[in-house]
């Protein structure tokens, strides 16, 4: 079969374009250590909430000096907490969000950041994140969601570490993480 | 122009009327046509293209944890900024000063601008004295559906006055009061 | 002698394929604009949660029947044309045919019914149809429809195949009849995912049979379809660039076996990436998201491969018009004729494309543009323009052939790609920019009291008229489109039609390709076999705890 030279070359080239590209992204995923959401935010049933030691009272919680939990549930249509109230977290903390929802699928998504995941009913998403900036970010849903989707938003408010006064609103029950898990899932 | 394989003939575009004028006018169709094509979208990408290399990311609007009037040698930081539903519905703004020159600083916020250009008159002024940090806090009360846009800033130290209107990112809304 | 003198049947049969493509395509197209125009803001004329009805049928009218029905029709055509043989049963045809068009009918019905509020049906559940969001019953039984109609179809070219492989046991398969099979052998295996869960899952469960459904087994099972689906969409456009494209260029396609080749590595890998639509779930594992994004990676090699093949074609065909130096022999290609003319800039359109989808690829990547507006801005480029505007084209040179008359207004058919390169420009730019500053996809209005969006470059409010502008001259464009196809139906037939039909040999030809590529079974068995590396461990630990836990029950829209 006869391949002319210069398509040898390209395909030569498109080979190397491809591994090259791999390689970025793997060296993003080992190296520089961005983790994508997984299977190790556990399952839950989405009807059950309101079992769950911390989806029954989401918000922050503090599990270390520096490091805080912070649990979502996105339902039709808001964020709880992020859109009644905005979530105020300490910017250069170690926070994990566990997110899921309550109803049908919605988006997580922190505009301009890449804190982006889905709300599957019956999953939890658990994204380990830190705000190195102060400021105020938006969330909005990104997967339709029913008649009002364009109207789930919310908001997060990144302040400097020295003016966060720890979380409020929530009982400051330090999880370890091996007591998160599956919560009324069952046959 | 030669080819080996005399299967067929390439395809003739439709005979187009005899008379050259017509031949000149659609050719003049066909180069206006692909030059709009080709030249509009190579206008736009490159256009994107030097724009996202220029680098200017964000409108450079203040938001908390935010450095304003950054020719002055004090610092002045946002430490909030935040809209509160009430009733009353307020805004408030908290700046955080340094003041590590050797002679006192003056900083008054006010008054306030919304998104919509409306003026809310009202400002406050923080005094911290040489080697200090202190904080100037400011509340407005503002109408509803009005969304805080843009402050005026002066700044006082020895004979310079330094004054700024400073945009504003869009501040969370919190139910209740500050 | 023509295609309709040759094949009356069969061209029948295709203009009722492109009739029913081209009617789904001028509605779609319309709901199209008023989305556009809506989520900028620049003019709504129906409220906002009618928006996501709007959505729903542009999604399903465009992504499912003008494309199904567009490539049943061409394929019917590309097979009839190089095998010289005709369908093995008429009534056959007319039963998949039919079967597509009663689905659609069914599938359409509910979606349509999300207009009027005292009609007990709706379908607001938008082309993916994502559970626990629920739609009424014909909604799913019509997309089951939709897909059997098409495997009927596949069927009815395999027939011929068959008939025509005893007759001439010893050649090679013709080109066009081989990427119609190879794309067919794609399709039975990707409809698998979607198929069963519509028929084992979604239809029962919105009759009320099962309680609850596993919303992340759904998607999964959608997802495996979702992504095979696009390159359904891509190889006809594939086979329009590959055989028919270097003849409008004025020559000759430069190497039959690489395209076999390009299309053998498509059946191979289009299926086992459909994880990296699911980047980002959760209850995935992360080894299975990064073999998918190592798969989709090398998907890119069959259309890098197939940018050299017919950009050498389309410079070979200028050269033997006399095209001469560099690069001016570009300007020797035929850009006075529509058809060419759609397919080189629908070409051009999809290398962009094709890059935006490597951003979309790049697993950790994704973060920053999933369900953004990116996306919509990336597959307008890729199904909106490398395969809809093909189709465009490509109908200007078959439909003379098909109804034996001169195609009108030829201005205007000139006119028409052009100005949809400018339009997809305009908007699919504008897309990506806003996509970049974090504006949602699929929502009717992207704007909010609580968040704002900064833009990469540019501003968001100039972001949202180039939309608009880009979305009305695309509306302009398609107007045209559907202009000359109905001037042309209701012209005159005539004695000869000024369309040269014939098709020469490529340069390399299919004596020069390896036996082995002809061998569909081989490559049919290692694409499953693939797929379940990709899919079965997952997939299996989905179904382990529950075919229907973790579940949900419906929620009508």
């Amino acid at each position: 079969m006869e391949i002319h030279r210069f398509e040898k070359l390209w395909g030569l080239v498109s080979v190397l374009l491809i591994v090259g590209f791999i390689t970025t992204i793997a060296y993003g995923a080992v190296f520089v250590g961005v983790e994508m959401v997984d299977a190790s935010g556990g399952q839950i049933q989405a009807d059950e909430l309101n079992q769950h030691p911390q989806f029954s009272d989401p918000g922050v919680y503090q599990t270390g000096p520096n490091s805080y939990d912070v649990y979502i549930v996105a339902e039709q249509f808001q964020f709880r907490p992020g859109t009644q109230s905005p979530l105020r977290l300490p910017a250069d903390s170690e926070i994990t969000f566990y997110v899921t929802s309550a109803d049908v699928t919605h988006g997580f998504n922190v505009v301009g950041t890449n804190v982006n995941t889905m709300a599957i009913p019956g999953q939890i998403a658990k994204l380990p994140v830190t705000f190195n900036e102060p400021g105020t970010y938006g969330i909005v849903c990104h997967e339709y969601c029913g008649a009002a989707h364009h109207e789930m938003a919310g908001s997060i408010v990144v302040v400097p570490p020295s003016q966060y006064d720890g979380p409020s609103g929530n009982t400051s029950v330090v999880a370890a993480p091996g007591d998160l898990g599956a919560v009324g899932v069952g046959k | 122009m030669t080819h080996n394989d005399p299967t067929d003939d390439p395809e003739e575009p439709n005979p187009s009327p005899a008379a050259s004028p017509d031949d000149a006018s659609r050719r003049r169709l066909i180069r206006l046509l692909v030059g709009l094509a080709i030249g509009i979208p190579v206008a736009i990408e490159a256009s994107t293209f030097f724009g996202l290399l220029s680098g200017e990311r964000g409108d450079g609007r203040a938001d908390i944890g935010d450095e304003l009037l950054t020719d002055t040698p004090q610092t002045e930081t946002i430490v909030d900024s935040s809209v509160f539903e009430g009733p009353p519905r307020v805004y408030e703004l908290v700046i955080e000063v340094t003041n590590d020159e050797e002679t006192p600083y003056e900083l008054t916020a006010g008054p306030l601008f919304t998104a919509a250009g409306e003026k809310i008159t009202g400002s406050t002024t923080a005094e911290i004295p040489a080697g200090e940090t202190g904080e100037l806090n400011k509340q407005w009360g503002i109408p509803k559906e009005a969304t805080p846009a843009a402050v005026e800033l002066r700044a006082v130290w020895g004979d310079t006055e330094v004054s700024e209107r400073v945009a504003l990112a869009q501040p969370a809304v919190y139910q209740g009061s500050p | 002698m023509t295609f309709i003198d040759d094949y009356p049947h069969e061209a029948k049969l295709v203009r009722y394929c492109f009739a029913v493509a081209f009617a789904a395509l001028g509605v779609g197209g319309l709901l199209g604009l008023v989305q556009a125009l809506h989520r900028t803001g620049v003019l709504r004329i129906i409220d906002s949660s009618d928006y996501y009805t709007v959505l729903t049928a542009h999604g399903v009218l465009l992504a499912l029947v003008f494309t199904t029905f567009f490539i049943a029709g061409l394929f019917r055509w590309a097979v009839t044309r190089s095998l010289e043989r005709g369908v093995v049963s008429q009534r056959y045809s007319w039963l998949w045919f039919g079967t597509l068009l009663t689905g659609t009918i069914l599938a359409a019905v509910p979606i349509l019914a999300g207009f009027f509020p005292n009609v007990p049906m709706s379908a607001d559940v938008l082309f993916t149809f994502y559970p626990p969001l629920q739609a009424h019953p014909v909604f799913y039984v019509g997309a089951v429809l939709l897909i059997v109609g098409s495997w009927l179809a596949g069927a009815d070219y395999f027939r011929s195949f068959a008939g025509w492989r005893r007759e001439n046991p010893d050649e090679r398969i013709p080109l066009q009849t081989f990427m119609v099979l190879t794309t067919m052998l794609m399709w039975y295996l990707a409809t698998i995912g979607v198929a069963a869960e519509v028929l084992f899952f979604l239809i029962p469960w919105s009759l009320g049979l099962i309680q609850t459904v596993d919303p992340l087994l759904s998607r999964t099972l959608f997802w495996f379809f979702g992504h095979p689906v696009v390159y359904f969409w891509l190889l006809p456009a594939y086979l329009v660039w590959y055989t028919i494209l270097p003849k409008l260029s004025g020559g000759r396609l430069l190497s039959d076996p690489l395209a076999r080749i390009v299309f053998v590595l498509f059946l191979l890998l289009s299926t086992p990436v459909g994880f990296h639509h699911q980047y980002v779930d959760p209850g995935i594992p992360s080894g299975y998201k990064f073999v998918a994004m190592v798969n989709t990676m090398f998907l890119l090699l069959p259309s890098l491969l197939t940018a050299f093949t017919v950009v050498a074609s389309m410079e070979h065909g200028a050269r033997q018009r006399g095209g001469k130096g560099r690069l001016n022999w570009l300007r020797a290609l035929p850009w006075d004729n529509p058809a060419f003319v759609g397919c080189a800039l629908a070409g051009l359109m999809f290398a962009a494309g094709g890059f935006s989808g490597m951003i979309n690829a790049g697993m950790n990547i994704n973060y920053l543009i999933h369900n953004t507006l990116w996306i919509p801005g990336h597959f307008h480029l890729t199904v909106g323009t490398a395969a809809a505007l093909t189709y465009m084209a490509v109908t200007y040179w078959l439909l003379p052939q098909l109804t034996g008359k001169e195609l009108a207004l030829k201005k205007w058919a000139l006119v028409q790609p052009y100005l949809w390169f400018v339009g997809m420009t305009l908007m699919s730019n504008a897309m990506h920019r806003g996509g970049l500053a974090g504006i949602p996809r699929r929502t009717a209005e992207p704007q909010y009291d609580q968040v704002s969006f900064d833009a990469v470059v540019g501003s968001v409010s100039e972001m949202r008229l180039q939309i608009a502008l880009g979305g009305t001259l695309l509306f302009v464009s398609l107007v045209l489109f559907l202009a000359v196809l109905v001037a042309t139906w209701l012209g005159p037939r005539v004695e000869q039609i000024s369309v040269n039909s014939a098709i020469p040999e490529p340069l390399s030809g299919s004596d020069h390709a390896p036996l082995v590529l002809d061998n569909l079974r081989l490559w049919a068995a290692i694409a499953v076999l693939l797929v379940i590396i990709a899919y079965g461990i997952p997939i299996w630990s989905m179904l382990a705890d529950g075919p229907f836990a973790p579940g949900s029950p419906p929620f009508p829209v």
